[in-house]
């Protein structure tokens, strides 16, 4: 490496090759390298990018690595002259960059010699500006079919969708957008079951300075007792950047989950609308790890536990259906129920000693109406609150070669009987009691357990019975390192030997669950059981794997108002690749369901599902899926048998090119059987069999 | 009612009174004996409701499946018809208490009778609102009565016969097994994705339930091949888990097939304990691409190290080259966390397939020239990662035109 390189070695493996520079000048000391400007005046996305350095050991140029983003991209560094050059091999984003140039000190440490943000700039107005889609529209027409539903769609159908993405940005300010469009000639297939047009999810995000503004589906603020999983339609601003000392946003977001060309920026209904604010502070200045205070408040009204057609959400939270004379039907279809409440929290984070010591509080309180509004009870107050220390004794440790990890934790939590927020749909409630945990890593061997013990009835109520529950989870899993065998070819990796890279899992869970203060209706003792464990092996190669697993389990139900069961469930996965063309992945599970309660409840599943892709060119190729299922109740009460097989090939007439659309005509069918012994009128022998034409936009300003 | 005629029958069950009925039904259904008139000499409607006692949860709405069993005794004519039916039924604050409200659902059916005597069986579907709990606490009691009275005609002496199911009010953890909310969505949280022709994508399924069973479900898929028409649904796997303690659980989707261009409709179908409100589905379309670029078409197989390693100084990240490749380019992103979850993840599931790479840039990463096919971390680039974190990491191939020419599977990494 000392000899000299020519120029037209344009690739090197890191910075070693500046050691080829003809000079070694200056002391390792104090140095500072500089950003050389754009040739041009404005930098392109695929201009190289020069810093200039310095006369410099060798020694020292050895152990300097530059970073784009985060990325070591050394390997892409080269020298012209004094200077070190970057030439990206992948063209860079419109916008900021962040560059740094690092060196590896002789005892270990890492020294930042330099940062910069660079800018590439889209033209001289804009820094950013881009719009892109990906637009995609099917014509079928239904050449055969048999035994379809009376109500079928007509023979000629047409369907597709667009992904919309635009930036733009100049100064200190930047414009973002996405959304997706869906076009449906069949409105029953659309989001909300109407119409043949409309909008799924969609953002827009403004920032000028430290002022943030997005408008569409967003989740806000940290994830915390009083708000978990939150992503609804709304509008939010936020205040201050990432390095600040403090962030604030504020928010107002819709109530229901909605989609659709419906309800606009869904906060102008105040009865279907949760608004809130969240400021999160690092008090600590520098040391932003050290500790994180954040607090959110919410007050919200609406059905939030629910979402409209579309969204992916069901909920029992409905008004029965008045039924009159007539039976209800087994499904509710009654309206959502609106609840109505506020919750606010404080949390506390701290990660300490290297973040090998982690420390978080969090207190909240919350006044909920959680039986309907204007029905029921008014809203009542309670309170949470959750203690965290994890602790991993060790950071860069190892035990004979391999690394060594071990991590400890303890976690109290208790969140009252009547704790719930607006913006926590499916957050726990009504649950006291401690966790404690141990992760232990040591090469490829895992071993993790958790011991939780838990008490419901936290608000003490003189009428509800108390109970208590011991949770516990072992797993172990080792994953051997496998001796690679050193490859012929050097360009080749070398190879897994033939068992390719096994992993062995164990995995047990118990549950037991004891009445421990006793009501009108149960007997203090012991309530109910589970337990399961499962072992599952598995095996990869770089183009394929196989895996099997068997999981056994039973639960018992020491009131007797339920059966006590066991169960065996069995499956075995692969994906197999084939050269380039074939790819094969079969599926097939074995379930048993023991019901030692009632034998003639005992249950069987078998469920086998194999797909087969095989590409002829890189224009054409055919796929085919196979699936059966069967099922069977030794009492007779279910008996099914379902066959369904779907097939397509596919032909790229016009491969799809930036601007230039594409064309691609398919034939593709499925087959639908099911053989129902019990409900016989679910016995059906379907197919269907369509050609389909496809257009496909790909355009990019 | 007329009292002369009528009599509380105790809910006995297919399994008997359970064990850890302290008295609740029973006492209730004593007490409304001691308090009606005294019995007819003999009782022309026999049976039992079943489930006889299903514990509810305090803060939710609960659904149970009643079955009323009973056979009608005495028929005027012998093999003649003998009616049953009822006009309502009451919630009560237990079996013998206050009327909360009233349900105006009716049952009739008429049979011949075999000999004397004719069987009948109802099905119910109860929808219990939370507020009727909260009114039951309210009245100072631990549990609601669902009391139905049904007559006989056609019979010797028409009676009117009252079954009772009791539900105690207790927390979500001990009450009985159902569900309560599914929210499915697609790795990003979204229940509408477009994606390009073969790239990975999963589902998640978060359910919040009460009580402890064992659930039984099947990921069920429906493609281009019949949404152009009549959707057909075909399995994907079967989900056969144990959920405990009334809280919530997430569950993850196979493979969702891409392969190609059109509506996939995707659901979880629980068919054990099969929810009372309707199953969600998501969507989504296999296109072309993603916007502006065409998705990668050679996988990049992966060597080593293998999925949820402990990084090392020296692991050595390995894999296959490709045709074309002018550079490769190691990207690790943070694992994102499910909601809620403050908790270091303790390494369960060890089968689960790695979530979806994050939206956003990579936390750390290395570029590297094509003709290699391994690379390992250096100091710098393992500062980026944070100790005791989950990283998914991917191998990009990048073309000689800048192109992406293809990608690797994701695989985990933790640090210690």
């Amino acid at each position: 490496m000392r000899t000299a390189s020519s120029a037209a070695a344009v690739m090197c493996v890191c910075l070693l090759q500046l050691a080829v520079l003809p000079t070694v000048r200056a002391a390792a000391g104090e140095w500072t390298p500089e950003l050389l400007p754009p040739q041009k005046g404005a930098r392109g996305q695929a201009d190289p990018i020069l810093i200039g350095l310095p006369d410099l050991p060798v020694a020292v140029l050895e152990r300097l690595t530059l970073e784009l983003d985060n990325i070591d991209v050394t390997a892409f560094v080269t020298r012209d002259g004094p200077n070190a050059v970057f030439t990206p091999p992948q063209p860079l984003a419109f916008g900021a960059h962040q560059l740094r140039l690092v060196e590896y000190a002789a005892d270990g440490s890492v020294i930042e010699r330099a940062a910069w943000t660079i800018e590439i700039r889209k033209s001289t107005g804009f820094r950013e500006a881009a719009m892109s889609a990906n637009a995609t529209l099917n014509a079928s027409v239904r050449v055969a079919q048999s035994d379809l539903a009376e109500n079928a769609p007509g023979k000629l159908q047409g369907n597709g969708a667009a992904q919309l993405q635009g930036a733009a940005a100049d100064g200190n300010w930047r414009l973002r957008g996405n959304g997706d469009l869906l076009y449906n000639g069949q409105p029953a297939l659309m989001p909300r079951q109407e119409g043949h047009f409309d909008i799924g999810r969609f953002l827009v995000t403004a920032d000028s300075g430290p002022v943030t503004a997005a408008v569409g589906h967003q989740v806000v603020g940290p994830e915390s007792l009083v708000m978990q999983g939150f992503n609804r339609r709304g509008v939010s601003v936020g205040l201050g950047r990432e390095t600040d000392a403090a962030t604030a946003t504020a928010f107002s977001l819709s109530g229901q989950d909605v989609i659709g060309f419906q309800h606009g920026l869904a906060i102008a209904d105040s009865a279907n609308r949760v608004d809130g604010v969240s400021i999160v502070g690092w008090p600590i200045p520098g040391q932003r790890d050290a500790l994180a205070l954040s607090t959110t408040y919410v007050n919200g009204e609406g059905p939030t536990q629910t979402g409209a057609p579309g969204t992916g959400i069901g909920s029992n939270a409905l008004t029965p259906v008045v039924a009159g004379s007539q039976p209800p039907p087994p499904v509710n279809t009654g309206a959502p129920l609106v609840t109505a409440g506020n919750a606010a929290n404080l949390v506390a984070d701290s990660q300490l000693i290297e973040r090998r010591l982690r420390l978080r509080g969090e207190y909240a309180l919350s006044r909920f109406d959680a039986d309907g509004v204007d029905t029921g009870n008014d809203a009542q107050k309670d309170k949470a609150y959750s203690l965290l220390v994890s602790f991993a004794p060790w950071g860069a440790k190892t035990a004979g070669d391999p690394p060594l990890s071990v991590r400890i934790g303890l976690e109290y939590r208790s969140i009252g009987t009547f704790f719930q927020s607006p913006s926590s749909p499916a957050g726990s409630s009504d649950r006291k009691g401690t966790r404690g945990f141990v992760v232990f890593d040591w090469g490829g061997l895992n071993l993790s357990a958790s011991l939780e013990r838990l008490t419901d009835n936290v608000n003490d109520l003189a009428s509800l019975p108390r109970t208590q529950w011991t949770q516990s989870g072992f797993g172990l899993t080792y994953r051997p390192a496998p001796v690679l065998a050193p490859a012929g070819d050097p360009a080749q990796p070398p190879a897994l030997p033939w068992y390719g890279q096994p992993m062995f899992a164990l995995a047990f869970s118990n549950f037991d669950q004891d009445v421990i203060k006793a009501s009108t209706a149960l007997n203090a003792g012991p309530f109910r059981t589970t337990r399961s464990l499962t072992g599952a092996a598995s095996f990869t190669y770089p183009s394929w794997m196989w895996s099997l697993s068997h999981t056994v389990g039973e639960i018992n139900d020491f009131t007797d108002a339920t059966d006590d069961t066991r169960s065996n469930l069995t499956a075995l996965y692969a994906s197999l690749r084939f050269g380039e063309k074939l790819t094969i992945v079969p599926l097939f599970q074995v379930n048993r369901i023991e019901d030692r309660t009632n034998n003639a409840k005992d249950s069987k599943t078998l469920t086998g599902v194999i797909s087969l892709n095989y590409a002829f060119s890189q224009r054409a190729g055919a796929n085919l899926s196979l699936g059966a299922s069967r099922q069977l109740v030794d009492d007779g009460s279910l008996d099914t048998r379902s066959i369904d097989t779907v097939g397509s090939v596919n032909w790229i007439v016009v491969p799809v090119g930036g601007a230039k659309p594409g064309l691609t005509l398919t034939l593709e069918g499925a087959h639908h059987n099911i053989d129902d012994k019990v409900n016989t009128a679910n016995t059906r022998d379907s197919y269907e069999l369509f050609i389909k034409a496809g257009i496909s936009w790909l355009p990019r300003f | 009612m007329t009292a002369s005629a009528q009599h509380l029958l105790l809910p006995a069950g297919r399994f008997g009174a359970p064990r850890s009925l302290r008295g609740g039904a029973a006492a209730a259904v004593l007490l409304a004996l001691l308090v009606l008139e005294p019995l007819p000499a003999r009782a022309f409607i026999t049976g039992s409701v079943a489930p006889p006692i299903q514990n509810v949860s305090l803060n939710t709405n609960s659904t149970v499946q009643l079955l009323y069993t009973m056979t009608a005794a005495n028929a005027v004519v012998a093999n003649g018809p003998i009616t049953v039916s009822s006009t309502q039924a009451e919630f009560r604050a237990g079996c013998a208490r206050t009327v909360l409200r009233t349900v105006s659902t009716a049952f009739s059916s008429t049979k011949n009778a075999s000999g004397l005597a004719a069987s009948f069986v109802f099905s119910e579907t109860v929808r219990i609102p939370a507020d009727l709990i909260s009114a039951a606490r309210n009245a100072g009691s631990s549990e609601l009565g669902y009391t139905r009275s049904f007559t006989d005609t056609g019979t010797q002496v028409p009676s009117v016969t009252t079954f009772c199911a009791t539900f105690p009010i207790t927390s979500s953890s001990a009450a009985g097994f159902a569900i309560t909310r599914i929210a499915v969505s697609f790795d990003d949280g979204a229940p509408v994705r477009i994606v390009g022709t073969g790239e990975t994508l999963h589902a998640r399924a978060e359910i919040r339930f009460n009580g402890t069973g064992l659930l039984q479900a099947t990921w069920e898929i429906a493609g281009p091949t019949s949404t152009a028409g009549e959707p057909f649904y075909r399995p994907l796997s079967s989900v056969r888990q144990y959920f405990a303690g009334g809280d919530r659980q997430t569950l993850s989707s196979p493979n969702l097939p891409a392969e190609t261009s059109g509506l996939y409709l995707l659901r979880l179908r629980i068919t054990d304990p099969v929810p009372d409100f309707e199953q969600p589905v998501i969507r989504y379309f296999v296109s072309s691409g993603k916007p502006g670029e065409r998705v990668p078409q050679q996988p990049v197989g992966l060597v080593a190290p293998p999925n949820r390693a402990l990084l090392a100084p020296d692991t050595q990240f390995i894999w296959v080259p490709i045709r074309g490749a002018r550079a490769y380019q190691l990207e690790l992103y943070a694992k994102p966390r499910l909601p809620g979850d403050n908790l270091p993840d303790l390494g369960r599931e060890p089968d689960a397939a790695p979530p979806a790479l994050p939206q956003g840039p990579p936390v750390a990463g290395l570029l590297v020239s094509g003709t290699q096919s391994r690379a390992s971390l250096g100091a710098a680039t393992r500062g980026h990662l944070a100790p005791g974190q989950n990283f998914l990491w991917r191998i990009l191939a990048i073309g000689g035109d800048g192109s992406i020419v293809g990608d690797s599977a994701v695989r985990e990494v933790r640090t210690p």
